[in-house]
């Protein structure tokens, strides 16, 4: 067990019990200690409000509040306790189209079921590791996609170098 | 028109989950320990699969009689949970064919009946793996039934075409 995660505050959000109990008996096998579970998008925004999750782990398909509405009412609501807070959606559809749609909403992974150790593990590395800075414009709120994510960097570097540019000017 | 593209704003967000955990790492001990809960949940679970492939064919049972939305919406609804399940419980063919029925149930109201023989087809291929137990790709059972399914799904869509190309 990897003690590292003891402190880590998960909330798995699925309709399907077995799901979410197979979420979490994963989980805590890798020490994570600390899990909430919702069973549709609603319950799992009034859960949020008082548990503070690092990470959220979502189903798409679920009534009445879908995982994408989910997603998108913690990136949009004006009361979201955290609309920075690194989701990974975790469902059956493997359609192309349904990844887009997901992105699009604001996720920062995506998890085709049937749920393998390697992939499960390396989408909680990437969202723990690898933060990503975040990226508004008229339609979308969520985590710079990866390409962009290397522009965000770029201008980073650029203004850094500008500032120190200007400091050394300065003195 | 030109549309201007519009400048990203980006927003720096907290890197306090990073903070607290970061680096993290999965060691072989780690893979192996959520690989026993996998194996668990499969031996835990087996009956699953037959149970709801059971719900499945009684739900589309239901639902073939008059294409209620509400009926069809439930078929999908196991399909979809089905196909979740399947490839986690060691039948990778339970998978490949509830996205592929999930397809068909999704068809519009008015295209719907017409699907009906391709929806049993499906239906019916879930039933064999079921009870039969059929893991894996299946062997030379898995492939029989993927060419019968291959045809009732070709005849499916040329008779689709052919109708498409009729109302043209």
């Amino acid at each position: 067990m990897n003690l590292a995660l003891k402190n880590l505050r998960v909330l798995v959000v699925d309709n399907a019990p077995q799901m979410r109990d197979l979420l979490c008996g994963l989980l805590h096998a890798v020490g994570v200690g600390v899990i909430e579970t919702a069973n549709d998008g609603g319950e799992a925004l009034g859960k949020f409000k008082t548990f503070p999750a690092d990470i959220i782990l979502s189903d798409w398909e679920m009534e009445p509040m879908t995982g994408v509405e989910f997603v998108q009412a913690v990136r949009h609501s004006v009361r979201s306790p955290n609309p920075f807070v690194p989701i990974i959606m975790v469902t059956s559809h493997a359609e192309a189209d349904r990844v887009f749609e997901a992105r699009d909403a604001g996720i920062h992974e995506y998890l085709v079921k049937p749920i393998t150790a390697q992939a499960l593990l390396a989408r909680l590395s990437e969202v723990i590791n690898n933060p990503r800075d975040f990226m508004r414009t008229s339609t979308y709120f969520g985590p710079v996609p990866r390409r962009r994510a290397d522009i965000a960097q770029a201008r980073a570097a650029d203004l850094l170098a500008m500032r120190a540019r200007a400091a050394r000017a300065e003195a | 028109m030109v549309v201007p593209i519009e400048d990203p704003q980006i927003v720096s967000a907290p890197r306090e989950l990073a903070q607290r955990f970061a680096p993290v790492t999965f060691k072989p001990e780690d893979i192996a320990a959520v690989e026993r809960v996998l194996e668990r949940f499969k031996e835990q679970n087996q009956s699953m699969i037959v149970d709801e492939v059971r719900r499945l064919a009684e739900a589309w049972h239901e639902a073939a009689k008059e294409f209620r939305a509400d009926l069809v919406k439930a078929c999908v609804s196991i399909a979809h949970d089905l196909g979740g399940y399947g490839g986690t419980l060691g039948f990778p063919m339970v998978t490949s064919l509830c996205r592929s029925l999930c397809r068909y149930l999704r068809l519009d109201r008015s295209i719907l009946p017409s699907a009906c023989t391709v929806i049993d087809a499906h239906v019916s291929a879930l039933q064999v793996v079921a009870t039969q137990q059929i893991k894996g790709d299946g062997g030379a059972v898995g492939r029989e039934l993927s060419a019968e399914l291959a045809r009732a799904i070709d005849k499916f869509e040329g008779d689709r075409a052919r109708a498409v190309k009729h109302d043209a």
